[in-house]
């Protein structure tokens, strides 16, 4: 049966692959323009997995619809974040050590408020919803519908975001802001727009990823921190600022994910994250793509 | 009085409460200073370190963790001062090895690595336990409140003395020399990869000592106890709150928070967790320096009103 | 320099005393919290007090709202509308109060308010929390204070043992452990002659305990061989990379010793991948009616088993026997759906403990005793139940009706007893697909 394992796990490592990359991307573009850190970043995941779920289950809204609204809330949350608390914490750093820090520090209490409000509001039940729960065969093997759609959805969020991050005036501008921070500032580009611009994205991203997971999985207030932790480690491996070295490593995360718990043993899946975190670290901690 | 002496009357007078608290205070009370006491040794160890060279730590749980779990494995079958010790020399080496190999690492590299490493250990322990031995939890060895109160109170006493001595030392200086810059420190001839290394292990060997007597409040423990993330960012969050700058800062956040956290975590877990964040979001954002800074400019109103 | 150093001391004065405010109001607003009962004598009782420490917010919550408490509340409440509870040093009945308080699924805050309850509240007995991992927590203040509790939770092996051995003599677990299913799974296996064998299960205790058991018992036995046999962290959202290795390894006997969302998951996916193997279980959270009707509906359900029913009474039996399908049909009442099994048990547990105080009294050392050796005669809507405890071996013991350890549904609103065969309630169906 060997052919079949391999075409499952092909098509299982890529659904999660490309579901990692949203989330690694937006953590990357946001590191690589303005050095923050968002290990809240899990939370706008979260945000926009419950804004899907109760669009759908309160209204019957289709998943992918209710993308616009859960992009349009994380969008307006992060607008708020940015002007009260990231502008301020920006503005006064005289160091970039000192930015680094202290937006962790700010993003780490951010992430202890929205879990916990979610766990007030929400209880920390499972809900979830069926959603295109049909089996389609894909090489004779049986997927359900949901997780196609959100393979599909996510590589074309990718393959959008990469085109404008590669073609666009915008895009070339915040791939300057990464790469020569001082040199885009001299040729004119307004650095808090970008900053600005950057967290957006970034969280907009992060809030479809959760979207779209709520189509397969059960969803419940924590599960922003797994989805960090792999985010962190994809954006570790694929370079801190690197925004095309975060989707390529998100999509290796996501096979190596698949792959420990489909073929070796899904108790060693948090191990292999941290090994991977920890080698990464020690070996290379620029990450495999250069910046 | 001159004012040399005066500085060792408060410290004396609260000492001698404290020793003699047992004798009349309830046993909640009791249970509850000697939880206040092993945060405030978490965080001024903390703090020791990463105050000084301004390397923050987000793994302190592995150290935690290990004095948990040597009391955990060995609790029953050695005498508890041998187990307690083992705890802190085993911590103690442990982060000497991992200092040795991450202390490379800069700012948020340093950060992320501590914390991944943390979990590492956690996630390690967690498959042994539960898929390689079939032991998902250990029964510990029972010790009485009142004992774990005078280990926690003369713990408290002897880490704070030790580290205010250590910080006077050329050792302390050279940590603090570290934390303005590195590179300079090199130049002047400090050796930063060893002194980084035995004051990161100094720190995280009290914390492993802490961890291996406090273990002994659960009955039935895992790896998840043991090595929470809640023993590696609030150590951090402590000294923040109270400010990073000065050695009262973590005393400061530590007694305060604790205290907080004890009287709330009863069924507010939520709300503790959501009012939490808001202090470490105020702090951060508006008093970066912490309570201290605060105090500090109320005693010089005072101060110079008076003189 | 004199000012200098004034500038140091008041600060530290500063210091010192903001550090001593707090500590003290801390000290003191704890303190008052957990306020001591008033020394002088105690009024005229008046009242019995039962105490329950369980979870009224956290993650056992829901257990909790669903079965924890309306069973303690049922009881009592039917004990009351006889008058209450007769108590013999009184020589009357006296209404029962369940005095309850919120661990909120915390082990700590159980066990420092199990605690509160007897010393300071001085309840006169209590009722179990929920959750395995709080009950069994929860056992060592039991001992301590020599309090006898029932407890509507598995006896799992380390408790098992301890009671054996006599350390453990007040708690009184209903339900047995893994190693009393072992050797019928085993005999079921034969049974249906299945050969490939596939166990997963997730990495904490109640998980473990059964993996282990049933492996080395079906290894042991050899009448199967175990092709799959995977852990998975805990909690989980996907089971379906494990469902896959078994589909692919042709197990046709598959066993997830999973728990709670985590089982409904396994039968939720099950169907969804089309993974039909003729033998199929699962643990505790698969074969509720009220949690598992309306997800999944009837015939969906159609083949899938619970392998944790010991003492399980079958859909078929309890229609045929007028009181106890009375019991079922208040339980509907009360708890919105039929019950699953073996719900019986803690039902009747909490009545041998009523029964056995109206016996000997508020002395806890002869209720214990009693609770320990006597069979007590239980009324359930007319019909009489031979009921006791067998601490140390299986938990408890119905005498007078035919009861199993396998439950199965078979498109009924209440799953079947289908092994073993003296117990069976109906036969064993295999796991298919169904129609529509």
């Amino acid at each position: 049966m060997f052919p079949s394992l391999f075409f499952e796990v092909l098509i299982g490592g890529l659904v999660l692959g490309l579901l990692y990359s949203l989330v690694s991307a937006g953590l990357n573009l946001q590191y690589g323009v303005t050095r923050i850190l968002n290990v809240a970043h899990g939370e706008f995941l979260m945000l926009g997995a419950y804004t899907t779920y109760f669009l759908f289950i309160l209204f019957g809204v289709n998943p992918l619809i209710s993308l616009l609204v859960s992009g349009l809330v994380s969008l307006i949350l992060m607008l708020a974040l940015y002007s009260g608390i990231f502008r301020i914490i920006i503005k006064r750093s005289s160091s970039i050590e000192e930015l680094e820090m202290e937006t962790l520090l700010t993003c780490f209490a951010l992430s202890f408020i929205f879990q916990n409000t979610a766990v007030i509001l929400f209880s920390a039940n499972e809900r979830g919803y069926i959603y295109a729960s049909q089996l389609i065969s894909i090489a004779g093997i049986p997927f359900a519908l949901n997780r196609i759609i959100v393979a599909i959805a996510s590589s074309v969020i990718n393959f959008v975001i990469y085109a404008f991050m590669r073609f666009s005036r915008v895009g070339t501008a915040l791939r300057a802001m990464v790469s020569e921070p001082i040199g885009a500032k001299l040729v004119g580009i307004n650095a808090s727009r970008m900053y600005m611009l950057s967290l957006l994205l970034g969280c907009i991203l992060s809030a479809w990823a959760g979207s779209l997971i709520s189509m397969m999985f059960a969803i419940t207030p924590f599960i922003g921190s797994n989805y960090l932790m792999i985010a962190l480690v994809a954006t570790v491996v694929g370079g801190l600022g690197s925004f095309i070295g975060g989707i390529i490593s998100g999509i290796i995360m996501g096979y190596a994910v698949y792959i420990t718990m489909r073929v070796i043993s899904p108790s060693l899946t948090s191990l292999v994250l941290y090994i991977v975190l920890i080698l990464i670290l020690l070996l290379k901690p620029r990450g495999l793509f250069k910046r | 009085m001159p004012a040399r002496q005066q500085k060792y009357i408060y410290p004396t007078i609260i000492a001698i409460a404290l020793a003699v608290a047992p004798l009349f205070a309830p046993r909640y009370f009791i249970s509850l200073l000697a939880i206040v006491f092993s945060w405030i040794i978490l965080a001024v160890s903390w703090h020791f370190f990463c105050g000084s060279t301004k390397y923050i730590s987000l793994g302190s749980a592995a150290f935690f963790g290990t004095g948990f779990y040597i009391t955990a494995l060995f609790g029953k079958s050695l005498p508890i001062f041998t187990v307690i010790l083992l705890g802190g020399v085993i911590s103690f080496l442990l982060s000497f090895c991992i200092g040795l190999v991450t202390l490379r690492l800069k700012g948020m590299y340093f950060a992320i690595f501590t914390y991944g490493l943390s979990e590492l250990l956690k996630n390690t322990l967690i498959w042994l336990e539960t898929v390689v031995w079939g032991t998902p939890g250990r029964f510990v060895v029972n010790l009485d409140i009142e004992f774990i109160y005078y280990i926690m109170l003369v713990l408290v006493f002897v880490v704070n003395a030790f580290f205010y001595l250590l910080r006077r030392t050329r050792f302390g200086y050279a940590l603090k020399a570290i934390g303005e810059s590195e590179d300079t420190a090199e130049h002047v001839g400090i050796n930063t990869t060893i002194y980084k290394t035995i004051g990161f292990s100094l720190s995280s060997l009290f914390m492993g000592v802490v961890g291996s007597i406090l273990v002994t409040r659960w009955t039935y423990v895992d790896p998840r106890m043991g090595f929470s993330g809640l023993y590696s960012f609030m150590p951090a969050i402590m000294t923040i709150f109270g400010g990073i700058e000065s050695k009262y800062g973590p005393i400061l956040g530590a007694v305060i928070l604790s205290l907080l956290s004890e009287i709330l975590l009863t069924g507010f877990k939520e709300y503790y967790m959501v009012i939490l964040g808001a202090v470490l979001l105020f702090f951060v954002v508006l008093l970066p320096k912490g309570l201290y800074s605060i105090l500090e400019k109320i005693s010089q109103k005072f101060s110079q009103r008076g003189g | 320099m004199r000012k200098t150093n004034k500038g140091v001391t008041k600060l530290q004065v500063a210091i010192i005393a903001v550090v001593i405010v707090i500590v003290v109001i801390a000290g003191i607003a704890y303190y008052f919290y957990h306020l001591p009962a008033t020394v002088t004598t105690p009024p005229p009782k008046d009242k019995v007090v039962f105490g329950v420490v369980c979870a009224q917010t956290g993650v056992y919550a829901g257990l909790t709202q669903m079965f924890t408490l309306p069973y303690y509340q049922w009881v009592v409440e039917e004990q009351n509308a006889k008058g209450g509870l007769y108590i013999p040093e009184y020589g009357k009945r006296l209404p029962i109060e369940l005095k309850i308080y919120d661990d909120g699924s915390d082990v700590e805050t159980n066990l420092r308010l199990t605690e509160k309850a007897i010393v300071e509240d001085k309840v006169d007995f209590l009722f179990a929390p929920s959750g395995a991992e709080i009950c069994f927590a929860a056992t060592s203040v039991y001992e301590k204070y020599r309090v006898p509790v029932v407890l509507m939770t598995i006896e799992v092996d380390d408790l098992g043992r301890a009671i054996r051995k006599g350390d453990i003599r007040y708690s009184f677990p209903v339900y047995c452990a893994s190693e009393w299913y072992a050797p019928h799974l085993v005999n079921f296996l034969k049974f249906t002659g299945s050969k490939r064998v596939g166990i997963i299960y997730p990495q904490i205790r109640a998980g473990i305990d059964w993996a282990k058991d049933f492996y080395s018992e079906i290894k042991a036995s050899g009448v199967a061989e175990i092709v799959v046999y995977e852990a998975y962290p805990y909690p989980t959202e996907d089971l379906s990379p494990l469902i896959r290795k078994m589909m692919e390894a042709k197990v046709d006997a598959a066993i997830a010793c999973a728990e709670g969302p985590d089982s409904i998951l396994f039968v939720r996916q099950s169907i969804e991948l089309g993974f039909y193997p003729p033998v199929i279980m699962s643990g505790p959270g698969c074969e509720v009616p009220a949690i598992d009707l309306p997800i999944f509906g009837t015939e969906a359900l159609k083949g899938f088993m619970n392998f944790n029913e010991y003492q399980g009474i079958g859909y078929s039996v309890f229609r045929q026997n007028p009181g106890l399908w009375k019991w079922c049909e208040e339980h509907k009442r009360r708890l919105g759906a039929l019950p699953f099994t073996n719900a019986l048990l803690p039902y009747l547990g909490y009545k041998a403990l009523l029964q056995a105080i109206e016996e000997h009294g508020l002395n806890r050392e002869k209720v214990r005793d009693a609770l320990a050796s006597e069979t007590f005669k239980i009324d359930v809507y007319g019909f009489e139940v031979l009921f006791r405890f067998r601490p140390g071996e299986m938990g408890a013991e119905i005498l007078n009706v035919k009861t199993g350890c396998f439950s199965q549904w078979q498109g009924a609103e209440m799953p079947e007893i289908v092994w073993p065969p003296e117990g069976a309630s109906a036969p064993w169906i295999p796991w298919r697909p169904q129609k529509g």
